[in-house]
């Protein structure tokens, strides 16, 4: 299992459009992917999950990636919350 | 017997001291209402917070939600859910808060699954941010959804652009954390009385 932290850039935060763009990259992925934000663990590959938690901008998450192709999924998590999921 | 006597009279001067001490502290810590001064203070500062806590709660009423038969298409509804946010007053013009839903829709479809769809519109023509229930018996089977289900209950957003990432998202968090609940998305699909809904989903949202 690998993970790293990274901070929510989205001005309105996780909704969405960028739950759904980091669940939909995460799904193409063999690993178990979770997001940790500071009071809640989500499934990182549900779209609704994400949406529930309300994350808001600015928020430092941390994403664990457990599995097979975890290092590939870890990055790539990453460098989309960094990049603004989208936005 | 008169040591005794002595003994017991010292014994029950001591105990009463006790008590009145007791009863003396007691009085000096309650107020004349009964309650406790700091209590008082704690309660009046746990109103202010529930008021101000009411202030920013949407609330969702049965004229909020609307059960319909059949949409021609995914625009047709979200024109129903426009001209009707402005009849409501959480809005002032229907072609802006249409533009808004449009926009969004282009920029990824809204339609989740199992029948639901959370269209919104962030726009500043919304003067009060709000929800409204769109329940189609037929479905829409144009608005493309993840799990290609005709959309059959839309829960719109409405908030300000200004308050999109605080009352929108948060508003968008409750909706899907109810959407998570499989007796929620029962409730909303079977029922049509629009005073239960809005019950159901107010529960939801605050």
């Amino acid at each position: 299992m690998v993970s790293e932290k990274a901070t929510l850039v989205n001005p309105q935060g996780l909704h969405m459009r960028p739950a759904g763009l980091f669940a939909s990259t995460m799904g193409k992925f063999a690993s178990e992917v979770t997001v940790v934000a500071p009071d809640k663990e989500v499934n990182g590959k549900s779209p609704m999950a994400l949406m529930a938690a309300g994350i808001p901008c600015g928020t430092e998450v941390e994403v664990k990636c457990d599995g097979a192709d975890e290092q590939e999924a870890l990055a790539a998590a990453i460098e989309l919350i960094k990049s603004g999921l989208g936005e | 017997m008169e040591l005794g006597v002595a003994i017991a009279v010292i014994i029950g001067l001591a105990i009463g001291g006790v008590l009145v001490v007791s009863f003396e502290n007691r009085k000096r810590n309650t107020s004349p209402s009964g309650v406790s001064a700091s209590k008082t203070s704690s309660v009046v500062q746990q109103d202010q917070s529930k008021d101000e806590h009411r202030a920013n709660e949407v609330l969702v009423s049965a004229a909020h939600v609307f059960c319909t038969e059949s949409f021609a298409s995914r625009d047709d509804a979200l024109s129903f859910i426009s001209n009707n946010a402005v009849k409501l007053g959480m809005a002032d013009d229907p072609d802006a808060l249409m533009c808004a839903f449009i926009k969004r829709e282009s920029e990824g479809s809204t339609a989740m699954m199992d029948g639901f769809a959370i269209p919104h519109a962030k726009t500043d023509a919304v003067k009060n941010a709000g929800v409204i229930v769109l329940k189609v018996t037929e479905g829409i089977s144009a608005w493309e959804s993840v799990d290609h289900q005709p959309v059959t209950c839309a829960i719109a957003l409405l908030a300000p652009e200004s308050k999109a990432g605080t009352t929108h998202i948060k508003l968008l968090s409750e909706v899907a954390q109810a959407l998570m609940d499989e007796d929620f998305r029962r409730t909303l699909k079977n029922e049509t009385d629009p005073e239960l809904i809005a019950d159901v989903v107010n529960v939801r949202l605050n």
